[in-house]
């Protein structure tokens, strides 16, 4: 009972962190950092959950927890300081105390430059059409406006594709500890196609987490209306008034995309022990898993070649059926869309500088945004 | 018993009932033939008036706030500090009825009174007003002998609605005092109705027709295109369309436009009263601040444009006053990062300025006590000399020297 306690409590310490951290740039790189390292302790916990199921003799190994600042494993870890010199022992201490956070600092460059290469193409295209277009609306140069509105579109296009291997890639560089596995497009195109209803849930939980975020977003432009008595108020008392807004904010940020992060985890994994099972894992990706310690279940020995997209996409077609497939096929693009639209939404009610299309906390920077303050 | 007198079956009473009425039906076309004709108008000689719409929504603080950062600094420095009286603290009334807005703040300059105003259909969102009041054009006629082409609205491309806002449907006034338009959309009707002229008999009259009909559902006053057009107007769009072509591209965009039209108007048509409605400062709604701050130039250099226009005109010369007001102000919210994009009633929305130059008007004044945006219209009404019976808003006694 004391150890559920304790860990609740843990748990409340990290989210407050963890939402306080998402209002500003740096310590949001940090969040980020600290969320991809949590990605691999989980992605660990149910990959040996999935394999215990199958192989009932093996046993969970305890696996590091991820911290904010400290190293994972702290106390096991300076006591192995210890014992390796006593004389350089304050050195060590002084470097595990920042330990956790410099690999979140780490963790979360790498995550934030992989994603940025892989999106940014797509939200710049949204970025530059949002701007082209009303830049044209100022001039009225009506003749030239299908330009701003073709690179809307194709921008879109852009995020409707990506998205989702965005979320999938930042899962797999956290698993594999690569920087390049985030681009291993083939791969998690494959992974995302194990289970086609999967796409719909991914989607479902991504615009789900992203509505309050659009709201919370949005309402400070209508907090003058609300309170009219705060027009009177000092640029002071005016912050005071509204900082406790931006906490909320941020914890709610970190929530959301935890969850996200978390959804994708749990993706990630089940659709790679069906890929195991089938046999459809290549031999990088086995040795890559191998290597952070995930077995790999004996279940299927042979190790094949991946197979083509098309062989895919009709051993798909086969297995699923009609309903599904349409399904997928209008319902997850649908859904994205939805929460593509929720972006413009918020960006028209409260534009941000270009950071508004450029980032999207669920994909990038876990950040809140420019702020008043 | 007395009895009545009588004339044979007659009573007295009814002998007079009867002879009244004969005599009324001999004396009515005798009456008809002297009926006192209405006193004839006298023509107009007072002052030109061009009332800029400072719009759609500017702060006091890129204006008028900060005069060695304002950037409209011809408005502020020249027009206000040399030539007219400063007005820095008008604003609209806070009252939940009353939004901050282009189209109500638009009908607040005109009719001088602040009312509720809803869609005409009640569309969500719509903005499809219809003056509940006499205009200031409708006023102006009704009491000068005025041509309708000689009190022009000039409305730009983006807010179609705004255009519509040239008479009301009190009695006694509406649409026989209405003021003429000039706008791209008049003149694509212009167009439009050219090309369905020049088809007449021949394979694209269905098509001419068909884009007029579209073009003519716009008007939500007048969908059918019955109020007719003046020929002085046709001589306009004729001359314009051989400046400009009839792509809409080549002519100069946005706010710019309306000035072009202004000007032209003044040199063809001599108009008497014209209102101009800039907009495009609001185009900060997309986002970027440089939308708003360089519409805010752009206007700024219109207007000295249209100042020096009526200077090298011997018609305009010293004989136009200028009066210069926003539609509203923009929000001031510091919990946003753009504070300025919208206009949603908050103080800063509701705070406003007003400058007047010309002819009888002090110059290098400044009054400092607050007014309301809608004393404008009473006010230009003394300067134009013709009263407003149905208005709310006060004449600003410090402006009429």
């Amino acid at each position: 009972m004391v150890k559920f306690l304790l860990g609740i409590l843990f748990w409340v310490f990290q989210t407050l962190l963890g939402g306080f951290f998402c209002q500003f740039p740096v310590t949001a790189l940090l969040a980020a950092g600290f969320m991809g390292r949590r990605a691999h302790y989980r992605f660990g916990l149910l990959w040996h959950k999935l394999y215990a199921k199958e192989n009932p003799a093996a046993s969970i190994p305890a696996l590091p927890q991820p911290g904010w600042l400290l190293a994972s494993q702290f106390r096991m870890k300076i006591q192995a300081d210890w014992q390796k010199n006593h004389w350089r022992f304050p050195f060590f201490l002084a470097w595990r105390l920042i330990e956790g956070a410099w690999k979140n600092l780490q963790t979360g460059l790498a995550q934030i430059f992989a994603c940025f290469f892989l999106i940014a193409w797509a939200t710049l295209l949204m970025q530059l059409g949002w701007k082209f277009g009303w830049h044209n609306s100022f001039n009225k140069g009506f003749e030239d406006y299908l330009f701003g509105v073709l690179l809307s579109l194709a921008g879109i296009l852009a995020f409707l594709i990506m998205a989702p291997l965005v979320l999938l890639g930042q899962v797999h560089q956290s698993v594999q500890g690569r920087f390049a596995s985030a681009f291993d497009i083939g791969f998690l195109r494959r992974l995302l196609n194990q289970r086609p209803v999967a796409k719909i849930t991914l989607a479902l939980v991504f615009l789900s987490a992203f509505f309050p975020i659009a709201i919370l977003n949005s309402a400070p432009r209508f907090f003058e209306l609300a309170n009219p008595a705060w027009a009177e108020l000092t640029d002071q008392e005016f912050q005071k008034k509204v900082q406790p807004y931006f906490y909320i904010y941020g914890l709610v940020l970190f929530l959301a995309v935890s969850w996200v992060r978390n959804h994708a985890v749990k993706l990630y994994a089940k659709s790679l022990w069906v890929m195991v099972k089938k046999g459809d894992l290549d031999e990088k990706n086995r040795s890559l898993l191998a290597e952070q310690g995930f077995s790999i279940p004996l279940l299927k020995v042979e190790l094949i070649a991946p197979k083509s997209l098309v062989a895919i996409a009709q051993s798909v077609i086969v297995k699923t059926t009609k309903g599904t497939l349409w399904s997928i096929a209008i319902f997850s693009p649908l859904l994205w869309l939805a929460a593509i639209f929720l972006v413009y939404f918020k960006e028209f009610i409260n534009y941000h500088p270009e950071t508004g299309f450029l980032n999207h906390p669920f994909l990038l920077l876990p950040w809140i945004g420019p702020s008043p303050f | 018993m007395k009895t009545q007198p009588s004339l044979g079956n007659w009573s007295r009473r009814k002998f007079l009932a009867a002879s009244s009425a004969g005599l009324g039906l001999a004396w009515t076309p005798i009456l008809k033939a002297q009926e006192i004709p209405p006193p004839a108008k006298a023509g107009y000689q007072g002052p030109k008036v061009f009332l800029i719409r400072f719009g759609g929504g500017v702060r006091r603080k890129e204006t008028i706030s900060y005069p060695d950062k304002t950037f409209c600094p011809f408005l502020l420095h020249e027009m206000a500090g040399n030539h007219g009286t400063f007005l820095p603290n008008v604003s609209i009334a806070s009252s939940p009825d009353i939004i901050t807005s282009h189209g109500q703040g638009t009908l607040q300059i005109l009719t001088g009174r602040y009312d509720k105003y809803q869609d005409i259909s009640n569309k969500f969102l719509g903005e499809r007003f219809v003056p509940p009041a006499p205009t200031l054009f409708e006023y102006f006629r009704k009491n000068f002998q005025v041509e309708s082409h000689e009190s022009l609205l000039i409305n730009g491309e983006d807010r179609l609605q705004e255009e519509f806002f040239s008479f009301s449907e009190t009695p006694g006034y509406g649409v026989d005092y209405r003021c003429q338009v000039l706008s791209l959309y008049r003149f694509k009707l212009w167009l439009a109705q050219r090309d369905l002229d020049l088809a007449k008999g021949n394979t694209h009259q269905e098509n001419a027709a068909k884009k007029l009909a579209e073009l003519k559902e716009k008007n939500y006053r007048d969908p059918e295109g019955k109020l007719p057009g003046t020929q002085a107007l046709n001589s306009f769009w004729e001359s314009w369309h051989k400046e400009y072509g009839n792509t809409g591209f080549i002519n100069p965009r946005g706010d710019r436009l309306i000035t072009e039209l202004a000007i032209q108007a003044m040199n063809k048509l001599h108009p008497k009263l014209v209102m101009i409605n800039y907009n495009d400062p609001d185009y900060v709604h997309w986002g970027p601040p440089a939308f708003y701050t360089r519409a805010i130039s752009i206007i700024d250099d219109c207007v000295k444009r249209l100042w020096q226009s009526t200077q090298a005109n011997e018609e305009y010369r010293n004989q136009t006053v200028f009066a210069v007001i926003p539609d509203c102000g923009r929000d001031d919210n510091r919990a946003c990062s753009i504070p300025f994009q919208h206009h949603f009633g908050g103080k800063s929305s509701r705070e406003i300025f007003a400058i007047l130059s010309g002819p009888g008007i002090p110059k290098g004044a400044r009054i400092d006590k607050p007014y309301d945006q809608i004393d404008l219209a009473p006010t230009l009404g003394k300067l134009m000399g013709f009263p407003l019976s149905l208005v709310q808003g006060k004449t600003i006694p410090g402006v009429i020297s």
